[in-house]
């Protein structure tokens, strides 16, 4: 007996199927069938998963698709050809955009035509109760005359109490309509244990406990791939042989979508290759004005021969295209990705990363090998990014251009929730459960803290039950969102080769696909992304132009020893990606002095190498406190720029391939498993081969075992090296930039926010010890962003941008009235500002040129006009003065409050001679502490961060008036003073410092709770009748 | 001028739970709320959550982590408001110019009381002792108006003194957050500077108006006591109810009983005062997910005891056993009757509602037993056994479509047959379900004809059982 299975759903029918579309097509292999069409409901968003498990098997895989129409039942319309896929595409990209996303709309005029070559199959009373007799026999007549015999009755038995009443049905629609009936399963799973997971994915999607809503169960479990026999048991043999005879029409497969490029990047009468050879030699001329060298001619000629065999020529011009325009429109942009790092992308101006500085990184370029797309991601500034957008939409039109998406899949927290809440839980008791979970961990181990902190839920059934399918859907995808950036551009309407639907954003549109699955189909996609960096250095950079300083960012000079001196101290604040609490820890330690050393520093301040224990080694290395040595030569020739340690990600898998004999095939899996979601799993069928295969290759044990360990941790958070080096030139640009000109570089970045680290309080703070002085926000003086001024030396005049609460608009609409300076609040009026600006002005003691201190701003703002106040209009008595007169508290206090900075004293400082902080060192002096003494400290916390990568342990970090200190908090000390180490804004710390080669630490000891002391100043004023 | 006195109950809602269950006050226990920003956090605790570092204002999610054992319940503005009326109900004995501020206050108009009294401590002390009786918190304070005795209150500071100065001195150093002001309004008062009433009040009037507006004059005025507000003096409702949460789930009637004495005592001590009676009284039993137990007790005679009470229930227990843990208890008595002399004998009001189906209904159970008088009915469960629910006489059925095929009369348990007489005439339908508890079936059913054409519903398991009739 023979079968193929035709209507067939996957869990990207969002909570309608339990199975993924692999497993689905494993299992009906296994089980013999000859076909397998998944069908996911309006929807191919899970096909391509189903793909590439098809192409492992020898099932022939069918591409369809599930329509419910309320008078028509179920229809399934399946592709036999690469015609027919590119109409079903087109259909259902129709019936989403007329509906909101993840929704869509089918009526039954719509399959009366534009379906010229699919097949349809339908099942006219898919709900119980459905359509009467009477009402199928018009319709089916209505379809047969478009579909001809392309037409079939669907029959799906589950074993209900009508099933007789469905087949008599089905049997006298098919004699007078005189269509086929098929069999088919109509299946919601791959097998019958998941069952229990599509009952609760059921009830999630109704919103209801299955306790109380059993009818949300299903019946039985027939709703699976059922075995040949079964199926013989259930039907007619002539329905199941029907479902052959249309499986062997079936001839599309996934393979066949070739994407075609965008062809009007090329000039007429070129070919594309011509065309990228002309762009790229001018673009070395320019790049070498004294002229190319050999070597870099003969780079980019053996670049061009594998861009011309791949056929990537157009991948190239496109992006080229993109970065011309960010040029047009002065638009600061910064390729980067393996393919960035070649001499093609320096000399078409993609990056700016001169690739003499890393030769190295050229090695995986284009893989022809592993025959994957290149990989090439460009930044632009972050406020800029969507006239980029905008230009591709107006270029190609958005029947051509739309956004990769993303699969938003079920995590633990919204997996545990949701089962939870089906289960019947209550949200109170969830969040209870969930309270205690070390959330950082994410995932690992949590069913293990449950069943410590709970062990009565893990004792109980429903518990168990919890655990037990909690971990079954997660993984399950729940929705599809817009990827950050990924652009898919086609030659001709997108729509044939992939269906488009509403994303939630008004005006985009994302296709059916997200990344994995343009890699799978090897179809090119633009990532068009967003940097606030880029825009802090193109505005620092326009700055130093107005005084004469012209610089772009590649004319930045290289390698300049003052900027790693600088970075060698901790010095980062603000400098990109090595900015953080944790990169400003190693770089004392790994102190870079070259710009290599920078592209290290960003990539083993990450999970990956610190789970995979690569720090400490290459530090004791780097410090000639370790050998370094190698097993092989081939292992030499992979980790030597390392110093014998895998860092970057592409080092894994090119060890995978020179030690444990991996083709390049299979490291292309590899490279895959460690990428994709729940990496971890995935990366178990590769433990037995790799360290097999270094066994075999004379590797020790250790060495092996050391080295999966390591890809692991890769696979979680691992960094690409082409990645790291282009971040590192904008770590470097930045740096640089800070160092030489720091006014400059402040006002840049300041005006960018919000982006990085840092508040715009700890910026200034920053900037202040490097010398930059700050003028406070005057409506007389201020611009809308900061400005620096030059002529003043390093100074800086907050802008208005700074206080909250006020209109950008009519601000710079005053501000372009203001001639010599506004004389009272009357003429803020007229300049067009309303009321709500001059109160947030007179907040932020904005108004000081013209009222005076920030209590009789406010007093002279709320005066109101005549015009407004009738009843008061005859007052005559005289009361311009307000009797009120802030305190240096009341300013700072509010300066934050309005702000968020202050250019005052720092709140610190004001309560420093407090009798509760007597004794207390400050950041600064912390620096000249002895290792291992008992010292005591305060300040406010600005950040509390609890690593996912150390447990237990907490990192806090305090601001004083000298600068910032960090304090580790042990967990037993965070439970002994559980409270102020979780609620205090401002802390007093007693413990041990810690000092090792310029990185300061305070192990916390005792923690005390000092907030109150921030208002003592205010509660003995209250006073004063 | 008048002179009121103004009780703030901060823990009104808390205060009331723990009163009616002792047993809370061994588990640190919070109110929280959503409030205007929609985080939520905590408005009311016990002293055993105060203990272990939970504070007003807290957000849950950090009261949790420094009291994992801390049990959380929603605030109910509506049950807190409901605990002061019946505070109010109380205190209506010995205080009738009472002015209700819900959530949390009454304000009392203590001229008359003060001649009553002979004084202001000792009115003060009879107010305490009943407060205390409640076992609640409170804060007294002592002004001319209303408002201004509220503020003071509101922010704890205890003024009871008559003298005018130093009410005007108590008001005067209060900040200007505490008079319950609009943000805004508080906004722009501290942004030049005015912190306290003081630093208000000693601007001139006008110069108020022309930048705070004409409001502001206005709410000033009031606090001063120089314009009379409208005041509502409170009138004790014509029925009686009362509602609360129960801290704890419970499973058993045994449980049940403490809190439901409490209550009806205060059902006692209402009708006492009021000298009315009742005969009806209806107690409902919440549930979670909204479900509902009514025990409606109709009384032969008008009654106001609570012993009576009590003792009508025990007797009816039996008929309402708990099928789900009880969250929260409501009693309500709607028509009150004059109390007076007994009217009537039992068996004669029976008789006059003989003609009423849930009448001889419950009259029925109370005979046979709660298990015996039922009608059939249809779950929306697929599996046999729970298909068939007992459900309370004359409910509408609620079973879903899905399962219509199925027999309505179920055996108690499955009888094996001989198929020899029977005719298989459809099937089967395959039950395979109820993963989730205990009583998972897996079961093939056929729907078949015996010889007396009677159509039952079979399923085979070694043999061939017979589980139903179709009617």
């Amino acid at each position: 007996m023979r079968y193929a299975e035709l209507h067939c759903l996957s869990n990207f029918s969002f909570l309608r199927a339990a199975a993924f579309p692999a497993e689905l097509v494993d299992k009906a292999a296994e089980l013999g069938y000859e076909a397998i069409a998944i069908t996911d409901e309006c929807s191919v968003a899970g096909i391509v998963r189903a793909y590439e498990a098809a192409r492992n098997q020898s099932i022939k895989l069918i591409v369809g698709s599930e329509f419910h129409v309320a008078e028509l039942g179920v229809l399934v319309v399946i592709c036999p050809s690469r015609k027919g896929y590119a109409q079903l595409c087109r259909k259902i990209t129709e019936f989403r955009g007329r509906a909101v996303k993840g929704d869509y709309q089918a009526l039954a005029e719509d399959f009366l035509n534009g379906f010229e070559d699919c097949f349809l199959l339908w099942l006219p009373q898919a709900k119980r109760g459905g359509i009467s007799y009477a009402k199928a026999l018009n319709f089916g007549h209505q379809l047969k005359r478009y579909w001809r015999q392309r037409f079939w009755l669907l029959y799906e038995r589950h074993y209900h109490h009508d099933d007789k009443d469905q087949f008599r049905f089905i049997q006298r629609l098919s004699q007078q309509l005189q269509v086929k009936v098929v069999a088919a399963g109509g299946c919601l799973l791959h097998e019958a244990s998941r069952q229990p997971l599509l009952d609760i994915v059921t009830a999630i999607a109704h919103g209801e406990s299955l306790l109380a809503h059993p009818e949300h169960a299903s019946i039985n479990g027939e709703q699976r791939l059922r075995s040949l026999t079964e199926l013989q048991q259930c039907y007619p043999p002539d329905w199941l042989q029907e479902s052959v005879n249309i499986a062997e029409q079936c001839h599309f497969s996934m393979s066949e979508l070739r994407y075609e490029y965008p062809a009007e990047l090329v000039p007429a009468g070129l070919t594309a290759s011509d065309y990228l050879r002309q762009l790229t030699e001018a673009g070395a001329r320019k790049r070498y004005p004294a002229g190319v060298p050999d070597h870099v001619v003969a780079q980019y000629e053996k670049e061009l021969q594998l861009i011309e065999e791949q056929r990537y020529e157009y991948f190239f011009l496109t992006i080229h295209d993109l970065v011309r325009f960010a040029q047009q429109h002065n638009i600061f942009y910064q390729g980067r990705g393996s393919a960035a790092n070649s001499v093609v992308c320096y000399c078409l101006e993609i990056t700016a990363v001169n690739p003499a500085q890393i030769e190295v990184l050229f090695e995986r370029f284009i893989s022809k090998e592993r025959d994957e797309p290149p990989d090439i991601d460009v930044d632009f500034e972050h406020e800029r990014r969507e006239e980029v957008i905008q230009y591709i939409y107006r270029k190609y039109g958005r029947s051509r251009a739309a956004l990769a998406a993303t699969v938003i899949r079920y995590r633990f927290r919204s997996a545990f929730r949701d089962v939870g809440k089906a289960l019947g839980f209550s949200e109170q008791q969830l969040q209870h459960f969930r309270q205690q979970l070390d959330r950082r961990d994410k995932g690992v181990d949590w069913k293990q803290q449950l069943k410590q902190q709970h062990p009565q839920l893990v004792a109980s059934r429903r518990g168990q039950q919890l655990l037990k399918y909690t971990e079954q859907l997660m993984g399950f995808p729940r929705h599809l969102s817009q990827h950050v950036g990924g652009f898919v551009i086609a030659a001709g309407s997108l729509t044939e080769l992939v269906p488009i639907e509403n994303a939630s954003m008004p005006d985009r549109t994302v296709i059916q696909w997200d990344k994995d699955d343009l890699e799978t189909l090897k179809l090119l996609k633009v990532d068009v992304l967003a940097l606030g960096m880029l825009t802090a250095i193109r505005k620092t950079l326009q700055l130093l132009e107005q005084q004469n300083i012209r610089l772009s960012l590649a004319e930045i000079p290289q390698e300049d020893i003052k900027v790693y001196q600088t970075l060698q101290k901790g010095d980062s604040v603000g400098v990109f990606q090595i900015e953080s609490r944790a990169q400003m820890n190693m770089l004392p330690r790994l102190k870079p002095a070259t710009f290599y050393d920078l592209v290290i520093q960003i990539a083993i301040v990450r999970p990956g190498p610190i789970q995979g224990d690569m720090v400490h080694p290459y530090l004791r290395r780097r410090a000639g406190q370790e050998a370094i040595d190698y097993p092989s030569e081939e292992v030499r020739s992979v980790l030597q720029r390392t110093l014998g340690v895998p860092i970057f990600q592409e080092q894994a898998i090119k060890l995978a391939m020179v030690a444990a004999g991996f083709s390049g095939g299979q490291a292309d899996q590899l490279r895959r498993a460690m990428a994709s979601w729940h990496s971890t799993g995935k990366l178990k069928q590769f433990e037995h081969k790799l360290i097999n295969g270094m066994l075999a290759r004379g590797y020790s044990e250790t060495f092996a075992q050391r080295l999966f360990q390591q890809i692991c941790g890769f696979g979680q958070y691992g960094f690409p090296e082409s990645h790291s080096a282009s971040f590192a030139n904008l770590a470097y640009a930045s740096a640089w930039l800070k160092i030489h000109y720091p006014s400059a570089f402040y006002t840049g970045l300041l005006n960018s926010l919000p982006m990085g680290f840092y508040s715009p309080s700890q910026l200034v703070q920053d900037a202040k010890r490097h010398g930059v002085k700050f003028l406070p926000a005057d409506i007389n003086q201020s611009h809308w962003d900061y400005q620096w001024l030059a002529a003043q030396g390093q100074v800086i005049r907050v802008g208005l941008r700074q206080v909250a609460g006020l209109a950008k608009s009519r601000t710079l609409a005053a501000i372009e009235q203001r001639g010599d300076g506004f004389k009272t609040i009357e003429a803020l009026r007229q300049a067009g500002l309303f009321e709500s600006d001059i109160e947030a002005l007179a907040k932020a003691d904005a108004l000081k040129s013209i009222s005076g201190h920030r209590y009789q701003a406010s007093w002279d703002a709320l005066m109101m006009s005549d015009e407004q106040l009738p009843l008061f209009s005859t007052v005559q008595e005289n009361y311009d003065k307000t009797p009120f007169k802030p305190n240096e508290q009341e300013d700072i206090g509010f300066d934050y409050a309005s702000m968020g900075l202050s250019l005052r004293r720092h709140p610190l400082a004001l309560i420093r001679e407090h009798i509760e902080l007597k004794g207390c060192i400050t950041a600064d002096a912390l620096l000249h502490g002895r290792s291992g003494s008992l010292i005591e400290v305060a300040g406010l916390v600005t950040c509390r961060q609890r690593p996912g990568t150390k447990s237990g342990v907490t990192f806090f970090t305090l601001e004083d008036e000298t600068g910032n200190i960090n304090v580790v908090v042990w967990a037993t000390i965070a439970r002994k003073y559980r409270k102020a180490f979780l609620s205090s804004r401002l802390v007093k710390v007693k413990g041990v410092l810690e000092s090792h080669q310029g990185v300061v630490h305070v192990i916390a000891q005792r923690l005390e709770d000092k907030t109150d002391l921030l208002s003592i100043k205010r509660h003995h004023e209250r006073r004063f009748h | 001028m008048s002179l009121w006195l103004y009780c703030h109950f901060p823990q009104l809602l808390m205060d009331t739970v723990c009163r009616i269950h002792p047993v809370v006050d061994d588990y640190p226990l919070a109110f929280y709320d959503n409030g205007q920003t929609n985080k939520e956090t905590i408005v009311q605790c016990n002293a055993k959550a105060v203990a272990a570092g939970v504070e007003k204002g807290q957000s849950i999610a950090l009261a949790q982590s420094l009291v994992p054992e801390l049990i959380c319940r929603q605030y109910s503005m509506k049950k807190e408001a409901q605990a002061l009326q019946q505070l109010a109900d109380k205190l209506y004995q010995s205080v009738d110019k009472q002015v209700l501020f819900p959530p949390q206050g009454i304000a009392i108009a203590v001229e008359s009381l003060l001649r009553l009294y002979q004084g202001m401590d000792p009115l003060v002390c009879h107010l305490q002792e009943q407060f205390q009786a409640f076992e609640l918190d409170a804060c007294l304070s002592l002004a001319y108006s209303p408002e201004a005795a509220q503020c003071l209150a509101q922010a704890g500071v205890e003024q009871l003194s008559t003298d005018r100065w130093d009410i005007h001195q108590a008001l005067a150093d209060l900040p200007v957050e505490q008079f319950g002001w609009n943000a805004k309004r508080v906004e722009k008062l501290k942004k030049t500077g005015i912190k306290t009433l003081q630093n208000l009040i000693q601007i001139p009037t006008a110069q108020i108006g022309k930048r705070f507006g004409n409001e502001l004059v206005k709410a000033l005025a009031v606090l001063r006591g120089e314009q009379k507000s409208s005041v509502h003096f409170y009138q004790p409702a014509e029925r009686f109810y009362v509602s609360f949460d129960l801290v704890t789930e419970i499973e058993r009637w045994q449980g049940l009983l403490f809190p439901l004495k409490r209550a009806l005592k205060e059902l006692e001590q209402f009708l006492y005062q009021r000298q009315k009676a009742i005969r009806q009284l209806d107690i409902t039993l919440h549930h979670r997910e909204q479900q509902q137990t009514l025990i409606p007790l109709r009384l032969a005679s008008d009654s106001w005891r609570a012993s009576q009470f009590l003792q009508f229930i025990q007797l009816q227990v039996d008929r309402y056993p708990l099928k789900q843990p009880v969250m929260a208890l409501s009693l309500r008595a709607d028509y009150l009757h004059e109390l007076d002399s007994d009217s009537g004998q039992l068996l004669a009001d029976a008789s006059r509602h003989q003609g009423d189906l849930p009448d001889l209904l419950s009259r029925l159970q109370a005979r046979l037993g709660e298990r015996a008088v039922y009608s059939p009915a249809l779950s929306s469960d697929f599996r046999p056994l729970l298909n068939e629910q007992k459900q309370q006489p004359g409910v509408p059925t609620t079973g879903s479509e899905r399962i219509a095929k199925r027999p309505i009369w179920l055996l108690e348990t499955p009888q094996p047959i001989d198929i020899q007489h029977w005719r298989l005439i459809d099937g089967p339908e395959r039950l395979h379900t109820g993963w989730w508890d205990e009583d998972t079936t897996s079961r093939d059913y056929w729907v078949a004809k015996d010889n007396q054409q009677r159509t039952g519903w079979l399923f085979y398991q070694q043999q061939w059982f017979l589980q139903g009739w179709f009617s």
